[in-house]
């Protein structure tokens, strides 16, 4: 388990994923992604916030790509600044998932007995929430704002990295080597990070594209319904929440940052599908 | 000939992303009426493939049988339609598999299963079925037959589940039954048990018995006559007492050499050296040169045909050329 | 059986003590003091006192947790903007989504499993490659989007179905669509998934050994088995919906106990939202169970040992 022969598998995932087109299709959506939330101020056309009551609902045209809303405000802009806030609730929640679910996973399948039993218990507790409710419920207690929304989302998906990670020590542990190395003598943590943690890394990667999609999903969602991020900042979910009673006068008010939506998400599914065939290259028919 | 079974120059091919595989590439043996036959040889040499392909169950991508003829009681089943190969499966050439409990169903009675094939081919009413299915378990020599047939597989051993096929292939009176393998995957103490069954009941129903199986002892004390595998092709073919007396094929010499002997005293196995050639890439020629004592230059250029070199005793290879 | 269904009951217990924990808890990780919380923006000093003993927000945590249950069960927990007892508001609300819930699961397994059956039947056909990317579309739309686009068409362009509301069965279609959409994607692949692995299984080969049509292979000895963990995903999703079928009922104005629980975050309901919470949960772990107990009654290696 050196760094050395950790190289050579890694060439052969790249390659793999490379045949698959999807695959990169995903990688091309999400880097797309990426590069305008992080590139915002220099490609968007437009100030988001600014409004102007003579573009109002203007249809999609050459000064506006994509039109403006009720407010005149660009779409497209709008959209590409979106792009930023999507990902910043994206990346921080799931850092926290990551952080809280591994480390849980990680004590729990390592140690056994009742701390297992104890967290299980705990993630079953939260599982117990269908879908989107746990978040919604911890918004509704705590107010809605992008850190509170950060930290709803980062709960709720805990319990999967939880599970994935605790799945992967119990396989591992039982391996001799992780045995040899505790006979030896080596701290708890040393043989977790060294030796367990390593074998875990593929399926978290996995899950943690996924797991973006869904996030996306989840924070779009909450915006929609007025629990999100809160107007005028142009999170794509809650741009949809006022474009609703435009259906008839101004669709494009509404088509546009669903699509963003569902291109996103799309690309993230591609990616992580991609990335789970690359990983663990089962023997495909 | 009159013979139940002729098979002449199949070959199937397999056309995979690493290249085309040629697991047959000109196989041919007969099988008479009322006898068996044992098809020996490694694991990997294509005994399997045979048997799926005398079935027309080659999965068609990525598999094809490409050339040869397969005459069934005068029938060429290679130009046969799916619907004709149907009526025959099951009915007249019927299949035991290796592996019992991979075989069998998990969800379904195993009663079920048996009458489900007498009920396909003979429209006969389920009850009907289902009884003759017990009265089968009970030839088959399974304990309470009326009881049996309402079990899951699960709930089987592996010896009885091997029966609950034997009955299923024989429901229906098949005139050949193929035998792929059928005790590798049970206990050596119901091998023995399950092979004198089927030797009974092919003595008692008057079948033919194409018996496939890498083990040399199985073989012995089952066939008539016997055919050796290698490399997808048939090396040797002859009656089976001819034949381990008085083995022809460097291949079959060191198949039976490499047998521990009780009665001998050598300190070490005999081994054949070398590998089972790569399916995707034979040598050229003879596909036994490699590893072959006898190898001379004709062998690595041109293949050997089967010739009959004593009386029905067959062999391919060039030093019985003259 | 009915041992494992009493075992899993057990273990479900503790399950749904933690969940009303929370919901209970509520109230009171909120930032700010639950009292005024309760009295809303406009209260003066003397009603949120009143409301402090009113709802005993001066007893101990303890106290006010077993308060909290027997108010749900006694219906002395009380909405604050219906004045009713919650859980008489809720249960007609639940039997609502149970209608949408219901009408979107039939949705999603007609369209999701022949999909998934047809693509791994004929893999690599144009007609795995359509509906594989379907799936993925599915599972990948926004669900309030997908409504929004539908209603556009369907309600506001072609006027064949009404934009909202609960009615006759003309107000189901769309909702259902909507809601079915995304779980006939997860059921579609995981149908795919698992007919391919069956397919490629011994039994199927020895199965057409016997001569038996290939249409009856298919449909008898594959499906049954693929059904097993097939089934599983069915009722999972139908939990699901039944639970979380927020965004669609409020795309829809669907009477149901997902656009309650968001009406009533909205106005800062919070006995309402509590109930609700601990009522859905509730609903949704049963279902769980039941999901679990009809695994072990379709797979006889489970069922008979």
């Amino acid at each position: 388990m050196t760094k050395g022969s950790a190289k050579r598998p890694a060439h052969a995932t790249w390659r793999r994923l490379k045949k698959n087109k999807i695959a990169i299709a995903g990688l091309f959506i999400v880097a797309l992604y990426v590069a305008c939330a992080i590139f915002a101020p220099h490609i968007s056309p437009h100030d988001p916030t600014k409004q102007s009551l003579t573009n109002s609902f203007l249809a999609p045209s050459s000064g506006h790509l994509l039109g403006c809303d009720e407010f005149g405000r660009d779409i497209l802009s709008r959209i590409i600044w979106g792009a930023r806030i999507s990902l910043l609730i994206q990346v921080s929640s799931v850092i926290v998932a990551l952080l809280v679910g591994i480390s849980l996973g990680a004590l729990g399948g390592y140690y056994g007995g009742k701390l297992d039993e104890l967290i299980m218990r705990f993630m079953d507790i939260l599982l117990a929430f269908p879908g989107m409710l746990l978040a919604l419920a911890i918004v509704a207690m705590l107010g809605p704002s992008v850190r509170n929304l950060i930290v709803a989302i980062g709960i709720y998906s805990v319990p999967q990295f939880a599970r994935i990670t605790r799945g992967a020590v119990l396989a591992v542990s039982a391996n001799e080597y992780v045995l040899g190395a505790k006979a030896i003598g080596e701290s708890d943590s040393s043989v977790i990070v060294r030796y367990v943690l390593p074998n875990a890394l593929s399926p978290i990667i996995v899950q943690t594209t996924l797991r973006m999609a869904t996030v996306l999903l989840t924070a779009s969602g909450l915006g929609f319904l007025g629990l999100g991020v809160q107007p005028p900042n142009p999170e794509w979910g809650t741009m949809l929440s006022s474009a609703r009673m435009y259906l008839r006068s101004a669709p494009h008010v509404a088509i546009f940052p669903g699509l963003a939506i569902m291109i996103t998400v799309l690309g993230f599914n591609f990616l992580g599908d991609g990335l789970q065939d690359a990983l663990n290259p089962r023997l495909k028919e | 000939m009159g013979s139940l079974l002729e098979v002449r120059d199949l070959a199937t091919y397999f056309y995979t992303d690493e290249g085309i595989v040629k697991a047959l590439d000109g196989v041919s043996f007969c099988i008479d009426e009322g006898e068996i036959l044992g098809l020996v040889g490694e694991t990997g040499c294509g005994k399997s493939v045979t048997a799926t392909s005398i079935m027309g169950l080659i999965p068609s991508p990525p598999g094809k049988v490409v050339r040869g003829s397969i005459l069934f009681n005068g029938k060429e089943l290679l130009s046969l339609s799916e619907r004709q190969m149907r009526h025959i499966r099951g009915r007249e050439i019927a299949m035991i598999f290796q592996d019992p409990a991979s075989s069998l169903n998990p969800v379904f009675r195993v009663g079920f299963q048996v009458a489900e094939a007498i009920w396909a081919h003979l429209k006969t009413t389920i009850r009907e079925a289902s009884l003759k299915a017990a009265e089968l378990f009970g030839r088959v020599n399974i304990p309470d037959p009326l009881a049996a047939i309402s079990r899951y597989p699960h709930q089987l051993s592996g010896g009885m589940k091997q029966r609950v096929m034997i009955a299923m292939a024989l429901s229906l009176n098949p005139k050949l039954l193929i035998a792929d393998e059928p005790t590798t995957a049970l206990d050596v103490s119901i091998q023995a048990q399950i092979l004198s069954l089927i030797k009974r009941l092919q003595r008692d129903y008057g079948s033919s018995v194409l018996l496939i199986s890498h083990d040399l002892g199985v073989i012995s004390t089952m066939a008539h006559r016997v055919a050796v595998m290698y490399s997808g092709l048939i090396v040797e073919q002859g009656i089976a007492e001819d034949l381990f007396q008085n083995p022809l094929h460097p291949y079959t010499q060191g198949l039976l050499a490499a047998i521990p002997r009780v009665d001998e005293d050598k300190s070490e196995l005999a081994v054949i050296e070398g590998t089972l050639p790569d399916p995707a890439n034979p040598p050229v020629g003879c596909r036994f040169h490699p590893r072959c004592p006898w190898v001379v230059e004709i062998c690595k250029a041109e293949r050997p045909l089967l010739k009959t070199v004593e009386p029905k005793h067959m062999v391919a290879c060039h030093a019985y050329a003259d | 059986m009915v041992k494992f269904i009493v075992r899993r009951l057990m273990l479900l217990i503790p399950v749904l003590i933690g969940v009303s924990v929370i919901a209970f808890l509520m109230l009171h990780l909120a930032p700010g003091d639950p009292a005024e919380l309760l009295a809303g923006l406009e209260a003066s000093a003397e009603d949120v006192a009143a409301l402090r003993t009113r709802f005993g927000l001066d007893k101990p945590l303890f106290v006010q947790y077993f308060m909290f249950l027997k108010g749900l069960f006694d219906g002395s927990l009380v909405s604050l903007k219906y004045e009713m007892p919650a859980a008489s508001v809720i249960f007609p609300r639940i039997l609502n989504t149970l209608k949408l819930a219901c009408a979107s699961i039939v949705v999603a397994v007609a369209v999701g499993m022949i999909a998934g059956i047809v693509s791994a039947v004929r893999r690599h056909s144009l007609v795995d490659y359509v509906s594989t990317t379907l799936a993925l579309l599915g599972v990948s739309m926004p669900v309030f989007w997908w409504g929004l686009i539908l209603i556009m068409i369907f309600s506001v362009y072609l006027r064949w179905l009404p934009s909202g509301g609960m009615g006759g069965l003309r107000y189901l279609v769309l909702p259902a669509i909507v809601l079915g959409t995304a779980s006939a994607g997860v059921i579609a692949r995981m149908t795919r998934s698992n007919m391919m692995e069956v397919l490629k299984q011994d039994y199927i080969t020895a199965a057409k050994a016997k001569g038996l049509p290939e249409r009856l292979v298919i449909y008898r000895h594959a499906l049954r088995n693929a059904l097993i963990p097939t089934v599983t995903v069915v009722g999972l999703e139908f939990g699901y919906m039944l639970a979380g079928a927020v965004l669609t009922e409020t795309v829809f104005s669907w009477p149901g106990v997902g656009r309650l629980i968001v009406d009533s975050i909205l106005a800062r309901d919070y006995p309402m939202v509590q109930a609700s919470l601990v009522l859905v949960a509730g609903v949704f772990v049963l279902v769980n169970l039941g999901v679990d107990v009809l695994y072990v009654f379709l797979d006889p290696r489970i069922r008979y040992d």
